[in-house]
Parts: C-alpha cells; structure tokens; sequence
C-alpha cells in the first residue's frame, strides 16, 4: 500500500504538484487523469524516487520511502515511448532487471519465458527491440517493467503512442496482466475513456492538485467540480433558476430531479437524456451533426434568447439532419446537479 | 554577398599602402616628393647583422641609392632560404653565409663572382674561394664563455679545457646550439670533431649527454635565455659564444665596468669567417659589388668589432680600445679544411643528432 | 522523386569542374607527384637511402614511435578531459549554456600558432606563474618548459575539447534519459545503469571523436615547433627541420610519403569503425532531456565542471592577452606600439603590422579563390549523381588529409621550373590556403543544397515559375548564404594557416604566423610581448571570422 502525503514539487519557478494526498491499496488498479501538464508524469517521478519532493513524503506500508534510493524500491514504471534498450534484443531487455537482482541464469531464463507469454510475445525473445512494431514494443516494455515482480507498477501514458485500434482493447488486457500478477498499479493517462474504463479508483490532476478521487461511477454520477464536469466531457453546463421542480435555463424550461432544492444552482444537461417530444419545451435547428455509427452528436441552435449551442445525442430513428428543426425534453434523470459553489475555478 | 565585396575591397585597398605590394618584386619606399626615383639595393642577412647607421648613409648617399635589409632568422636557414629561391633571389646581395655553411652555399651556386678592389688589403688565410664567389667580411672565433661570478668560489674551478666538460662537477652547466640550424653550434662540433677525431668525437658528445647538455635551436636563445652570465638570463654558466662576446658585455653594461663578467675558454675555439656574395639574378650587380667594397672599406671594417663582436678581416683595421683590454686573443684557433667540411657536414650533423638528441 | 531536383547536364558539369580539378592537378598532384619522384630517386650525400632505408632508419623509426606516442596521450587525455563537459551539456540546462558552448569551439578555430604562444605564455619561462612564485619568494623559475611532454599534451587537450564536447555531447544529448531511468527503476545504481546502458551508446561518438583528435595529434606541427625542443620532433616536425634546416631533400621526400601513407590508413581505419559501431537510436530533442542545477548534488557537478573547463581553456588565452601588455616592467602598449616599428638595432626590419596587411590581403585573395573554385566543386557534387560527383568530393578531400608541411615541401620541390616557376612568388601563399580552405567551402555548400526540400521547388513551379527562376528563387539564397560561410572559413583557414607558408614565404612578405614564430625566435621581452601581442590580435581577428560564420549560418545544418 502506497501513500503519498502533501507533496510539492517544484521545477525552478513553477509548482508542478501542490499538496498531493494519495493512497493505493494493496491490489488496487488506480488511475491518474488529467490534461497535458497537470504533473502526472511528475508524480510518477516522485514515487518512483526519480525526482525528490520539496515538501511531502511517499511511503510505502508506512515506511518512508525518502533515504531509498531508486533501485531499491522495487517499483515497475513503464514509460511514455517505452525507454527499451535498444543496443539489446528483447530478451536482454526483459531480462534486465532480473540479472539486477541476481537471479541465477535458470530462473532468470523461465521468469522471461513466463512473462512473455503473459503479454503474447512469446517466440519474440531474440528479436531487436528497433525491429518491433508499436504494439510490440509496448508489450515488451511492459513484459520487462514486471518481469522482476514488483510490488506497485506505474504506467506512464502507456497507449500514448498506439493506434486507435489499439486503444480500445489494450486497457482490459493490461488490466488482466496487472491482475494476474497481484500488484497494485498506477495508470496516467489524460485519455478520460481509459482513466475511467479499467480503475478501481480514478484521481484527476489539474496544474499539480487533486480536483477529484472517486470510483469512476461515482465520479461519472457526481462530479465534484464544474472543472473535472466538462473535463469529463459533460457537455450543456449553466446557471439555472430552480423553482418548484422547474428549472430556467437558457434553452428553456427543464424539470428537475426531486432531489433539487430551489433557488440559483448549476446544471448540466446530458447530451443523452433529451428525448423528441412535440410538447417539449426545447425548440432549436441542427447547425453540426457528426456521425457515430449508431447516434449522432448534434449542435443546436435554441430559439430562445442567447443560449450556446446544445449538445445533444440522438439515437432515434430516424437520425436527424442539419437543417432540421427539432423539438425535445430532457428526462429528469439527465437532469445532474453541480455541488454548491462549484464553479469553474475551484 | 554586396558586404562581402565591399569588406574585401577595403581591405585590399588598406593594404595597399607604400610599403605593402606584397605582388610586386621590387617594392618601393616612400620617397621625398622632389628626389629622382631611388635605385634599391636589398641585402638579406641573418638576425644578427648590424652596422652603424652612419655607415649605411655614407653608403647610401655615395650610391644615390637606398639600402633594404631583410632578416632571414639563423645563417643556416638564411641560406638554405637563398638556396631554394635561387631562381628569384629574394636579394642582390648577402651577408652571412660563413665558413661552416659555404660548402653548402657555393656547391648550390647561387654566388655571382666579384673580385674586389680592397681585397688587396685581407690576409690570404681568409680568401678561402679561388672562384671570388664570395668575399670574406669579418672573422670570429667561436668559443665556449662562463659565467665568472658561477665560478668565483673556485668549487668548481672554472673549466679549461674541452675535456673537462665531461666531468661530473661540470653536470648540468652546459649549453649548446644544434648544428643543424647554427652556424655557431656547428662550428662548436667542428671543433670538437678537429680535437678528437672521427674515432673520438662522438664518445665526447655521448659524454656530454650524460652530463646533462642542453641543446637550443640558435645562439640568442642559448646566451639570452640560458646562460646565466651577464646579460643572460639563465641558470647555465657555461655556453658556446665568441671570444669577443665578454667585450660585449662590458659595453653593453648598464653600469661602467672595469672587469667582464664573462671570460672565454681559450681551448678548443674554432675559427669562423664570415663571408658576403652577389646572388646571382639580381638586377643591380654594380651596387651590389659597391655594397662589397663598401663593406671592406676601412671605416666599416673598423665599426665592425663594436656592432657585430666579430674582427675584421682588413689586415690594417684599427680594433677599439675595449677589445684590446676585455677580447681575449685566441692563438691557435681549430679549423678544419673546407673540402673535408664540405664533404661531411652532412654526416656529422646527422650522426651527432643521432648521438645527443635522440 | 528526383523529378523536381535540377539537374546539372553533363556538359555543365565539364565546364563547372574542370577548374577545380585542373587546380587540384596542378598545385596538389604534381606537387605530391613531384614528392614521390623525389623520394624514390634518393641519392642524398654521404648516404645511399632509397625510401624503405628511410623508412626503416632507426631514427625514423624513433621519430614515428614518438609521433605515435604523443597522439595516444593527447587522445586520452583529451577524451577523459571533455567527457565530464560532455556529461554536464548534455544533461543539464543552466544560463549560457549556448553562448558556453559556442565559446568552448574557439580554442578549435585559433591558428596553431596562437595555441602555442599562449601556452608558451602560460608554461614558458616568461610565465606570470613564474611572477607569482618570485612574490612568494621562490628561488627560481616555476615553470620552464625545458623539454617536456606537458606542455604540448596540455595545449592539444585545449585545442581539441570542443571536439569530444561536442560529439559526444551531441550524441548525448539526443539520447533518451528515460533509458536510463527504466535501468535505474528496474535496480542499476546510478553508474551501472551509466555503463550498461548510456555508455555502449556512448562509444560510437567517444569512437569518432577519438580518431578526429588522433588524426589532429598525428599531424600536429605548429604547437610540437613551438612547444617542443630541437630533440622532440614528430614526422611533420622531422619533415620540416630536414627541409629546412638540413636541406636534404630526398630523405624529406622520404618521410613526406611515410606521413602521407600514415595519414592515410587511419583515414581508413576510422571510415571502417563508423560503419561498424551505428546503432539505430530514437533521436529526441535535446531540450527534452535536461534539468535544471537544482540541487547541491548538481551544483557541485556542474561548478566543479565549468570551473575545470574555465582553467582549461580560458587561462591560457586570458595569459596571452595579459602577457601582450606586459613588456620590461609593469604593464602599458609598449608591445603594441613597437608592432608599428622596423626592429633590431638597424632599420628596416620589416615592421609586424606589415605582416597583419599581408595576412588579411592573401586571406582575402584566398576567399575570392577558395569560394570560386569551392562553389564551383558544390555545384557539380550537390547536383549530379553518380561517380563524377562522389570522385571530385573525394578529391577535394585530400588536401585536407595531406599535412600542411607535406603540402609546403611539395610546393618547394614541383615548383620551380617554367611555366609553374611560382616557388618564390607570394601567389603560392594564396595558392597554398585555397587548397586547404577549399574543402571547407564544399563541405559547407553541398548539405545545404542537398537540404532544400523539393517542396519548395514544387510549390514554385506550381506558382508559376520556369526552372530556371525556380532555381534563382529556391536555391539562390541557399546557395548565396553557403557562401559566406564558406568564404568565412577560408578567410579564417587563410589567417591561421602556418605549416605550408613556413616553407614558402618570402622574409619580405611574412604572414602573422610567420611573424608571430620569427618574434619568438628572438631574444628579450619585448620581442616576446610583441609576438603575444600579434597572438592576440590574430586570435581576435580568427573568433571575429568565426563570430560572423556563425551568424550567417543560422542553425542550417553542415557536415561539421
């Protein structure tokens, strides 16, 4: 188990983490979100002990992990472009960190053969790492940051630079392979779909600070922020005026959860709840429409006043047109609250 | 590419200036606006070389012409320079060239002959060439110098002879020129190969060695920047000069002194004469040949001892005062005969290398 | 693909390559030519040598031994010297950091000449050093520089640290510190991840620029005159003072070929270790890969490092400078003043400042040559292929493989009969540094044309514009820019160049180098102070050639 306690860093003049809290359980998949330079790579660094914290402690089952070097804490890290060797073949690279530990030729032979099947490469072993294809290498650098059975593995950016087709399968088979081994594991990505898809449990990051650590569902149901709201992709947030169950916003009147109390709040919409409804109170004209195979994403343009385009997902047939004038309602289960002073800036 | 012209331009135009015509063969100097245009005698020398001024005026006004002297480093190089530029001398006439080096100069014939009026005035023993290819200026006799004050305790004594630099209190004291690049170095090695003989010298240079020897490339270095008498301004007190070298000290003394700093040791000192020729090619023979008598006329020869330290050659040529008191008189000076020099040279000055510096 | 790329036809390329190539023949084939012939007919006085008795003399022998000898000391030197630097470019990032490195690159650029007088400032009996050491009451001279190796082995560490610092910190550089890391995180320390990872990466470049030093060592001829004693002598030394000094020529024909065939297999060597050791290596750029001095661990890294390099390379030069100031007592321009004056006790001594004008004369005589016949040479290699052009590339490149005293002995030899009777003429100077500065303008033209993306060529001709404005307006510049930087480098080849004039200068027409050696051949302090003072100003000249070399190349890519 991991614990990450107030660490700063800082990098000359700028912070690029403040005050990080974190915990990871024994066996737990955690995943780090968060846009390009928000500090992911930074705290893998940290706990990985390759950058030292200005304030802040990492400990691992309550030791502190600040006189151990590098070496000796027995981490995996996978990296961003990989960081194979390339002067060696793949079975050297994946052996690498098993001759650190001086294993003898016997096990260290079996441990890569085991650990290349697991990640599907084996027959690979003799091959040059630059003659790889991208997925390959992925693999290897994979294979090799668990071949030595660490207790915690970190995975920076690992699907960075894969092909889509790629994307969509490789999260479940690395979270297997995680499993498999019983380690728990840090994933960092600023892919919100592969944060949220594989995690026990999703951080986000914003310019170096924890804005939310929550089951993914949770995190889905209730965002804690406007920020990580519409980092998540939520779409159609405003101000709304609640009375009676009715909300007022700038694309007109929408009924909201009983749970809503009255008076000024923030809502969002969400682009898949709005449903067509001749009796709708939300009137508009499709201005975009970009295809998804079995929806569509729309823009509309609301009548009423000076409202922003509404996003809407529309999965009734038949899939509308732009150009076409439309008339919806939103279901009230659509319908999420933003927590009270959860505005943009936190 | 338009500032690149312009700078070039420039520069071409600053350089040149009345001196500069690097292009041209025979550069002219400045000249007074009214004067006729000036023939130009260019008399190329070693560094070594001096006149009073007074004598280069007399000349120069006799002549109607003006006189150019080019420095061209050691007398070794200065010839081997006037050897290889023999088809475009680089000068009319040269000054230099002495006995150790001749050999090389006249079989390379780059001297046009020139019999000279004042010869009649010079001894026989210093008109070496039958051919008058060269004409013999002023005499020295090469020998080793000490430091009196190095010595003044008498533990050690000041050496006297060749022999005894190769004794061991004589031990790191000693410092020579490479014959190669010295006329004065060479000269030195002639000697030694006069006294002991071609079964003997190279013992002698290998004993030397062992004593700690110190080689320099020329004669300033050696007596300016090792030898630690007088003006020198080392810390070896033994060093092969000229017997006339501790005149020199005293007239150069910052202070009047009454006695040299500086003796030289009588034994083993090799005669060296001095020579001047018309280099072949040159445009003005007549001036060239005046320069000559010029130089054997008796008022140079006269200021010869108190600028170059050397006697001259005129058999009735006054010496200065100081050099009857502080020049010592060698009696019986080394000096082996040209042909076998010439025959040689190279040998020895490859096998002494050999011996000392390798 | 080739389709838009302007092709030179092959009656252009007659016309464009004849010159440079008829130069080629007459002022390096026939000298060298001349060379060979001399050495194989060998009758030298008192001595029956063919080559191989030459050769195989034991004081050849001994000469090459020690040749060989001091190349290998100054190589690994020099490498265990700049590796640190390299370490520190490499992968860290501190404030003037780039204006370091182009500083570091001066020592490389100075002619030899300077290099010696400023370690003979530093090293020699006339060393502040020495001052310092009578302050504090010591009995003698400090230093003396009677004969020792050290002296010389310093000053080709100094000459030639931007070599190594800038190979193999480049190499570094690009290398993936990530690399090093994943070693680190899977349990190497520190060093062993250095040496299992980063090093065998390493070697290509430390390789590379091992040899560049060993060939620049092997052929090292002003600072091994100046610096050394008449007993210490390597081949070109040996060539030199047989040449001039004993005027043997056929033994110096001898070891003039001896030199050439040595220069030549190591030539050949090196081309064989770089196509042995290239590893692929995913290049990133180098702004990626460094950190700040954050911590007290870096800060004395990065300080201890500069602070070395700082003694190495700034000290000697800051001693030029500050010893061309002080003559007799105390300090003032006397130096400078009697640069204007004929010397010696006589007149008419030619006055230093004449050598400055001749210098900056045939340096420009040598640009307007060099550049002709350089871009002449680029225009036939950059835009044809095949054998005419990989030849005429080949041949350019000799000159700069033959030693500079090679190439002045030659001159002396070939030479001197009718029509190329040019052997005392202050032409060959001009002559002589075209050839050696003529490489360089090739090597900076030809990448730079080679660089233009067809591209532009197609936007051009898309937009309307016949091959032949298409080449005006693409390539012209590229062209135009590729010149000046040519030309600043044969106008600083020009300035520095010393083995070859040493041969053939005239006294009446030196060059600063000449002059700088015939000051130090002189006694006294005044005569060494001046020979300081033309170091300095040679030196200022040379870095403001390169200063503006740099400037006008920008950060478009060349062979070096």
């Amino acid at each position: 188990m991991l614990t990450v306690e107030g660490v700063n860093l800082r990098y000359g003049e700028q912070a690029v983490l403040a005050d990080i809290d974190m915990f990871v359980a024994e066996g737990e998949l955690v995943t780090v979100l968060g846009p390009s330079g928000s500090g992911k790579s930074s705290l893998l660094r940290v706990i990985a002990g390759l950058a030292l914290p200005d304030r802040g402690r990492v400990l691992w089952a309550g030791r502190d992990l600040a006189r151990v070097p590098v070496h000796e804490r027995h981490f995996g890290l996978m990296f961003q472009d990989f960081a194979l060797f390339p002067h060696r073949d793949v079975y050297e690279n994946v052996a690498f960190g098993l001759r650190m530990q001086g294993a003898d030729a016997e096990r260290l032979a079996a441990r890569v053969a085991e650990v290349l099947d697991l990640v599907g490469l084996s027959g690979l072993a003799k091959r040059a790492v630059t003659r790889l294809s991208g997925g390959e290498q992925q693999r290897v650098a994979l294979a090799r940051a668990i071949a030595p059975s660490p207790r915690l593995l970190m995975l920076d950016e690992p699907l960075g630079s894969l092909d889509r087709a790629f994307r969509e399968r490789l999260p479940l088979q690395l979270r297997e392979i995680v499993r498999a081994i019983g380690a728990s594991a840090i994933y960092v990505t600023h892919d919100q779909e592969e944060a949220l898809g594989i995690a026990d449990r999703t951080l986000i990051l914003r310019e170096g600070r924890v804005v939310a650590d929550a089951a993914p569902d949770h995190l889905w149901a209730q965002p804690p922020t406007e920020w990580v709201a519409r980092f998540l992709g939520f779409r159609n947030v405003t101000a709304a005026s609640v009375r009676s169950g009715q909300a007022a916003t700038p694309w007109g009147t929408v009924t909201v959860p009983a749970a809503v109390p009255d008076g000024e709040c923030r809502l969002v919409l969400r682009p898949t709840a709005f449903v067509p409804d001749a009796a709708g109170e939300i009137r508009g004209l499709v201005t975009a429409r970009l295809f998804r195979g079995d929806h569509v994403r729309l823009q509309l343009a609301v009548e009423s006043g000076h409202a922003p385009p509404l996003e809407v997902e529309a999965r009734w047939d038949p899939l509308p047109a732009p150009g076409e004038r439309l008339t919806l309602r939103i279901e009230p289960e659509g319908v999420l609250l933003l927590p009270a002073g959860a505005t943009l800036r936190p | 590419m338009r500032r690149l012209a312009t700078a070039l331009s420039i520069l071409l135009l600053a350089s040149c200036d009345g001196s500069g015509g690097a292009l041209q063969p025979s550069p002219a100097i400045s000249q007074p606006p009214t004067a006729a245009p000036l023939r130009e005698l260019v008399l190329v020398t070693h560094d070594s070389f001096a006149l009073p001024d007074e004598a280069i005026s007399a000349f120069e006004d006799e002549q109607g012409a003006s006189l150019r002297i080019l420095r061209s480093g050691d007398a070794g190089s200065m010839v081997n320079q006037a050897i290889l530029s023999r088809e475009h001398p680089v000068a009319d006439v040269l000054f230099g060239v002495d006995s150790t080096f001749l050999s090389r100069a006249l079989a390379a014939d780059i001297f046009l002959p020139y019999g000279s009026s004042e010869l009649s005035a010079v001894p026989e023993v210093f008109q070496v060439d039958a051919r008058q290819r060269v004409t013999p200026i002023d005499h020295g006799e090469v020998c080793l110098n000490i430091d009196l004050e190095a010595f003044a305790t008498g533990d050690p004594p000041a050496p006297e002879t060749l022999e005894d630099l190769t004794l061991p209190e004589y031990r790191g004291m000693l410092v020579v020129q490479d014959p190669a690049s010295s006329s004065v170095g060479l000269a030195f090695l002639l000697a030694t190969i006069d006294r002991f003989g071609e079964e003997g010298w190279r013992e002698y240079w290998a004993a030397l060695r062992e004593n700690d020897v110190l080689v320099t490339d020329g004669w300033e270095d050696a007596y300016y920047g090792r030898f630690s008498g007088g003006a020198g301004e080392g810390d070896r007190p033994i060093v092969v000069s000229y017997a006339s070298s501790p005149a020199a000290e005293v007239i150069f003394a910052e202070t009047s002194l009454s006695e040299a700093p500086t003796a030289a040791v009588l034994d083993g000192c090799y005669r060296q004469v001095e020579f001047a020729g018309i280099l072949q090619g040159t445009d003005e023979p007549e001036l060239a040949g005046a320069f000559i008598d010029h130089l054997l006329s008796r008022p140079v020869q006269e200021s010869i001892p108190l600028e170059m330290f050397v006697y001259p050659v005129r058999g009735d040529a006054a010496l200065p005062e100081v050099f009857l008191e502080h020049a010592q008189v060698v009696e019986d000076p080394l000096e082996l005969p040209m042909a076998d020099v010439e025959e040689n040279r190279q040998r020895w000055i490859a096998e002494w290398t050999q011996t000392v510096l390798r | 693909m080739d389709a838009n790329r302007p092709a030179l036809s092959g009656r252009g390329a007659l016309l464009l390559g004849a010159p440079p190539l008829l130069f080629l023949l007459l002022f390096f084939a026939y000298p060298v030519a001349s060379i060979v012939g001399l050495g194989l007919s060998g009758d030298t006085v008192g001595r029956a040598a063919g080559i191989l008795d030459t050769w195989l003399d034991a004081r050849t022998v001994e000469v090459l031994r020690f040749t060989l000898w001091q190349a290998a000391l100054s190589t690994v030197l020099t490498v265990v010297a700049a590796l640190p630097g390299a370490y520190i470019f490499a992968r860290y990032g501190f404030r003037g950091k780039r204006l370091l490195r182009a500083a570091t690159t001066v020592p490389f650029v100075l002619p030899t000449v300077v290099v010696a007088s400023a370690f003979l400032a530093l090293l020699g009996p006339r060393s502040p050093l020495n001052d310092l050491a009578a302050l504090l009451g010591a009995p003698g001279p400090v230093v003396r520089l009677e004969g020792g190796l050290w002296a010389i082995l310093l000053a080709h560490v100094f000459y030639l640290y931007a070599v190594v610092l800038r190979l193999v910190g480049g190499v570094w550089s690009n290398l993936d510190p990530r690399t090093e890391e994943a070693a680190r995180v899977l349990g190497a320390t520190r060093w062993t991840a250095f040496r299992q990872v980063t090093l065998p990466l390493l070697w290509p470049a430390i390789a590379s620029a091992a040899a560049i030093v060993f060939l620049f060592t092997f052929t090292s001829f002003g600072v091994i005159l100046l610096l050394g004693s008449p007993g210490t002598a390597t081949l070109e030394v040996e060539i030199y003072r047989t040449t001039a000094l004993l005027l043997d020529l056929p033994v110096a024909a001898a070891l003039a070929l001896l030199q050439m065939a040595s220069v030549l297999s190591l030539l050949l060597l090196y081309g064989r270790l770089q196509d042995r050791l290239t590893i692929e290596q995913r290049l990133r750029p180098a702004a990626d890969a460094t950190r700040p001095v954050a911590d007290r661990g870096s800060r004395l890294v990065v300080g201890a490092t500069l602070g070395s390099m700082g003694l190495l390379l700034a000290l000697p030069l800051l001693v030029l400078v500050e010893r061309s100031f002080a003559s007799g007592d105390g300090h003032g321009l006397a130096a400078y003043r009697a640069l204007f004056q004929a010397g010696g006790r006589l007149g008419a001594f030619v006055p230093p400042v004449e050598a400055i004008g001749n210098s900056l004369l045939f340096g420009g005589l040598t640009v307007i040559l060099a550049s002709l016949l350089g871009l002449m040479a680029a225009t036939v290699i950059a835009y044809r292929r095949g054998w005419s052009s990989r030849g005429l590339d080949a041949l350019l490149m000799l000159p700069l493989g033959t030693s500079a005293v090679t190439l002045g002995f030659g001159f002396i030899v070939a030479l001197d009969e009718p029509p190329l009777d040019l052997r005392t003429s202050p032409l060959l100077i001009p002559i002589a540094h075209t050839l050696v500065a003529m490489p360089f303008v090739v090597r900076a033209t030809v990448p730079l044309i080679r660089s233009i993306q067809p591209r532009l060529r197609e936007a051009a001709a898309v937009l309307g514009a016949s091959p032949r404005r298409t080449w005006l307006a693409v390539d012209g510049p590229v062209i135009a820019r590729a010149a000046l930087v040519g030309g600043g480098f044969a106008f600083a080849v020009s300035l520095g160049e010393f083995g070859a004039t040493l041969f053939i200068a005239r006294p009446d027409v030196p060059t600063v180098p000449i002059a700088i050696f015939r000051l130090l051949g002189q006694p006294g302090s005044l005569n060494f102070a001046q020979a300081m003072a033309m170091s300095t100003i040679l030196m200022l000249l040379t870095a403001a050639a390169v200063l503006l070399i740099e400037r006008w190349r920008g950060d478009a890519p060349t062979a070096f």
